[in-house]
C-alpha cells in the first residue's frame, strides 16, 4: 500500500511538472556503512529524474544500487563478511534546489524509498528483505547554462529494521542532470 | 548561507527530527568473536559438551541489554581427522537451562537443536572451515539466532564414525555472531 501511494504521488507531480520541463541525470560515488562492523565502505551509483513541485522545492524520484566492501573479521584468518548490496528506490524532496539555469545552488534533502539489503551470496543467514527507510542530508548544483548541471551531495540513509533498531549509512556522491524542455 | 539557513531552517529541522525519531541513531551492528574450546572425540564417546558464556566477552557485556536481534551466526575452525576412516561432523545446542542428558548420541539429539551440520572429513584429513564456509553448514537458523540471543547455551559437538581416542578433534575454534543492538 505505501509503495502503491508513493508511486501514485510521484506520477501526479510528474504530470503536473511536465510543463515545466524535467531533468534526467545520474550519479556516483561512495556509501559509507555508519556503525556497521560487519561492512566496509562501497560504491553507490544510481539514475535519477528532477520534477519541480512549487517554487523552490522539487521532487527526485531515483534509483540507487549500492555495493559495501567486503569486511575483514579480527583474529580469523582469510575470515571476511561479504558485503551487502543495497537496492532502492524512492523519492528526496529537494529544498532549494533549482530546475537548471547557472550558478552554485544550495539545497537540504528528505527523502523516503524502499531499501532492498541482499547479503552477498555466501552470506546466508543474513537479513533479505525490504524495508521502508529515509534519508535526508545536503547538496549543491553547480549550473553550466540552463539545460546542464552537476552536482555534489551527502546523505544519510536510516532504514528501520523489522525486529528493531536500524541500519544506517552515509552517501557521498557527485552526479549530473540534463534539463529537458526548460 | 545566512539567507540560506533562513529560508531552509524548517526543512532541515524536519530532516534532523525525523532520522532521529526513526533511526535510533545509537543503535548499529557489532561483532562478537567467542573461542570455543579444543576438544578431541573418544572411541567411547563421540561427543563433546560445554557450556558457551557469550556474557564474558566484553563486546556481547557492552549491547546485551539492547540487543535487537542477531543478524548472523557462524563458525570459523580445524577439524582433523587422523583414523584411516571418514567422520561427519555436527553442532547441536540447547538453551543454557535445558536438560542435558549425556547418556547416549539419541539422547543428545532428543534434547538439542542441531545447527551445523553435513561436514564430513575424509580419512586422514585436515579442513579449515572458514566463516563464509560455514554459513553453508548452518541448519535451524532462527533457532540458532534465538538459542544465541540468551547469551548463555549448552554446546555439543558429535562426531560420528570409526575412530580411535583422539583421533578426531576440531581446534581454534570461533563463533562469531553478528548482532544489530544499541549503544
Amino acid at each position: 500500500m505505501k509503495r502503491i501511494f508513493l508511486l501514485l504521488a510521484v506520477m501526479m507531480i510528474a504530470v503536473s511538472s511536465l510543463s515545466a520541463g524535467v531533468g534526467v541525470g545520474a550519479f556516483g560515488g561512495l556509501a559509507i556503512p555508519l556503525v556497521q562492523d560487519d561492512q566496509d565502505n562501497g560504491t553507490a551509483f544510481g539514475l535519477k529524474a528532477r520534477l519541480k513541485a512549487i517554487p523552490l522545492f522539487v521532487i527526485e524520484p531515483y534509483l540507487s544500487f549500492v555495493k559495501y566492501g567486503d569486511k575483514a573479521i579480527d583474529g580469523l584468518i582469510g575470515g571476511e563478511f561479504k558485503g551487502s548490496k543495497v537496492n532502492s528506490y524512492g523519492v528526496d524532496a529537494l529544498f532549494g534546489a533549482p530546475m537548471g539555469g547557472p550558478g552554485l545552488k544550495p539545497y537540504f534533502i528528505l527523502g523516503a524509498g524502499f531499501f532492498s539489503t541482499k547479503p552477498d551470496e555466501t552470506n546466508k543467514v543474513a537479513v533479505d528483505e525490504t524495508r521502508l527507510g529515509f534519508s535526508g542530508g545536503f547538496g549543491f548544483d553547480i549550473g553550466f547554462g540552463p539545460t546542464f548541471s552537476i552536482d555534489a551531495r551527502g546523505k544519510l540513509n536510516v532504514i528501520p529494521q523489522k525486529d528493531g533498531g536500524s541500519k544506517k549509512s552515509a552517501t557521498l556522491t557527485a552526479g549530473a542532470t540534463l534539463f529537458l524542455g526548460m | 548561507m545566512k539567507n540560506i539557513l533562513k529560508r531552509f531552517g524548517i526543512p532541515a529541522v524536519i530532516a534532523a527530527s525525523l532520522l532521529v525519531m526513526v533511526g535510533c541513531l545509537v543503535s548499529g551492528t557489532f561483532v562478537v568473536i567467542a573461542d570455543l574450546d579444543d576438544h578431541c572425540f573418544t572411541a567411547a564417546k563421540h561427543f563433546y559438551y560445554y557450556h558457551v558464556d557469550l556474557t564474558a566477552e566484553s563486546e556481547w557485556n557492552d549491547h546485551k541489554d539492547k540487543i535487537d536481534f542477531i543478524d548472523a551466526v557462524g563458525f570459523d575452525f580445524w577439524i582433523t581427522n587422523s583414523s584411516s576412516d571418514s567422520a561427519t561432523f555436527t553442532v547441536w545446542l540447547s538453551g543454557h537451562t535445558a536438560t542435558i542428558d549425556t547418556s547416549s548420541i539419541q539422547a543428545i539429539k532428543d534434547n538439542a537443536t542441531e545447527v551445523f551440520g553435513g561436514l564430513t572429513v575424509g580419512a586422514g584429513d585436515s579442513v579449515h572451515v572458514t566463516y563464509g564456509e560455514s554459513l553453508g553448514f548452518v541448519k535451524n537458523l532462527t533457532a540458532l539466532k534465538n538459542l544465541v540471543k540468551d547469551g548463555k547455551f549448552n554446546y555439543f559437538g558429535l562426531s560420528e564414525g570409526t575412530f580411535a581416542d583422539d583421533e578426531v578433534c576440531w581446534d581454534s575454534a570461533k563463533a562469531v555472531i553478528t548482532v544489530s543492538a544499541g549503544n
